[in-house]
């Protein structure tokens, strides 16, 4: 492949593998935040029921409520770490996205290897409304 | 094709009024928020009691928030400079990216103009509450860029309006009316986190009352600082990315029909003293500018001064710019397409 059409190739194709990075990251974050939505007021409510137990039964701190705070710690620093690292993936590659779609896009009819309908749907005028058709000049009465 | 007749001083024509009313106005502004720090002292009852100095820890070195009034200042100068005088919409947007990567990333957001009209609200209202002079520079230094040049802040330095700005891809136009309606939204807010901030909001209801306490709902309710500081609550980030769709399509949402302090600025920049002229000589009346604003902003051929932004677009497009910039050989690449085939004579 010629150092022209690899340079097309990357040109066509860099701003779509942009996107899909930033729709899979999008959709993992969002993925991870409806999990820990849902099993919050479970796990709360483990641990709350445990502390009760452990009132009573001096074995039930540490064989099953320490585990069980270390298990959540142990979650939570998980998905605080998706959350950051995810997060700044999905920012850099809409940055890239944006970048590409603005100033990086191939001209019309340089596109390679991207399918029509797609093309269609990227191409044309961007910051700008869609330019009118040309209309006579107005013409003011002079002053 | 024989030129069009001159049009009016207002249509495409430099503008300009008196300037020193504005700069006395401008003054007499800063001066009344200073004096308003140190107006209401605590009674002196006589003894040995000496009142404790109220202290707020900044978070910031003073030398740091001495650096980010330099930034703002040296980018409200800089926003009008592109703006008026180089008329470069590219310098505009590589100055937008410069914001958003200054105060918006790397200061996180805060301290913005926007939400330091609650702050000195506060302060004007609870002698309790002192705010630093880099808080009042930050709330008065684009309002009087806006009395001498428009809303160049707008334009080119406030990091919420860059990220709106660059994320426009698909302009489309609002109805004339729906727009008409919006528009007194911002002005609404204003009068609504003012009051938050100033006074809350107490409410009697028969027997019971209810006392909602002093709120910055401005700040709250901020839909890019998440985006800022990569992070914050989950309401807020989908209200950002709402906002951020809802950009793509419609130009800056938030700065026409909501932001606060775009509409004190657009009080002001009615009665800008060099406010954003289109053509840069003689106006051509092709109305290539008001099909490209993205904001509906150009009526009858100039630039609405109390809802033009000062983004630039419409240099872009204007026939008689591209004259002028062929005449100074500067390369014009980026147009829409149609302006250039229509050049004027």
């Amino acid at each position: 492949m010629s150092g022209g059409r690899l340079r097309a190739v990357v040109q066509s194709w860099g701003g779509l593998a942009a996107a899909a990075v930033a729709l899979c990251s999008a959709t993992w974050l969002f993925a991870e935040y409806v999990h820990a939505v849902r099993v919050a007021p479970a796990e709360k409510a483990l641990v709350e029921s445990l502390k009760e137990r452990a009132r009573t039964d001096a074995t039930v701190h540490p064989k099953l409520l320490q585990p069980e705070f270390d298990r959540q710690r142990e979650s939570l620093a998980r998905r605080h770490a998706v959350y950051d690292r995810v997060g700044l993936v999905l920012l850099v590659s809409l940055g890239i996205w944006l970048a590409w779609f603005r100033w990086f896009r191939p001209e019309p009819g340089r596109w390679v290897g991207v399918p029509e309908g797609l093309q269609r749907l990227l191409e044309g005028n961007v910051d700008h409304p869609a330019p009118r058709s040309p209309r006579p000049k107005i013409r003011r009465a002079s002053q | 094709m024989p030129n069009p007749p001159a049009g009016p001083p207002s249509c495409g024509g430099r503008a300009s009024r008196p300037l020193w009313p504005l700069l006395l106005l401008a003054v007499a502004f800063a001066s009344s928020a200073l004096l308003a720090q140190y107006q209401k002292k605590p009674p002196d009852f006589g003894g040995i009691y000496a009142f404790p100095t109220p202290t707020h820890p900044e978070p910031r070195a003073a030398i740091e928030r001495g650096l980010d009034v330099a930034m703002l200042a040296a980018g409200l100068g800089l926003a009008a400079y592109l703006i008026l005088r180089r008329r470069s919409r590219e310098g505009v947007v590589l100055l937008s990216m410069g914001a958003i990567a200054y105060f918006g990333f790397y200061r996180k957001g805060c301290t913005c103009p926007i939400g330091s009209i609650q702050n000195v609200t506060l302060s004007l209202v609870d002698p309790r509450y002192l705010i630093s002079l880099g808080v009042i520079a930050f709330f008065f230094l684009p309002l009087v860029a806006a009395l001498l040049f428009g809303r160049v802040f707008c334009g080119g330095v406030c990091p919420l309006g860059a990220v709106q700005d660059l994320v426009l891809l698909r302009p489309k136009t609002v109805p004339e009316k729906l727009e008409r309606y919006l528009r007194w939204l911002p002005y609404v807010y204003l009068v609504v986190a003012v009051w938050f901030a100033g006074w809350g909001l107490p409410i009697a209801t028969g027997a019971s009352k209810v006392l909602v306490a002093r709120r910055f709902l401005i700040c709250e309710w901020d839909p890019f600082i998440g985006l800022f500081r990569l992070s914050g609550s989950f309401h807020m980030l989908a209200i950002g990315a709402g906002f951020i769709l809802v950009g793509m399509f419609y130009g800056r949402p938030y700065c026409r029909w909501l932001c606060p302090y775009g509409a004190l600025l657009s009080i002001l920049s009615r009665v800008a003293w060099k406010p954003v002229s289109i053509t840069p000589d003689r106006e051509t009346y092709c109305g290539q500018c008001a099909d490209a604003c993205p904001f509906g902003a150009i009526r009858d051929f100039s630039a609405d001064r109390a809802t033009c932004v000062a983004c630039a677009r419409c240099y872009e497009c204007c026939p008689r710019e591209i004259v002028r910039l062929r005449r100074e050989g500067i390369p014009a690449k980026r147009y829409v397409a149609g302006a250039d085939a229509r050049g004027a004579s």
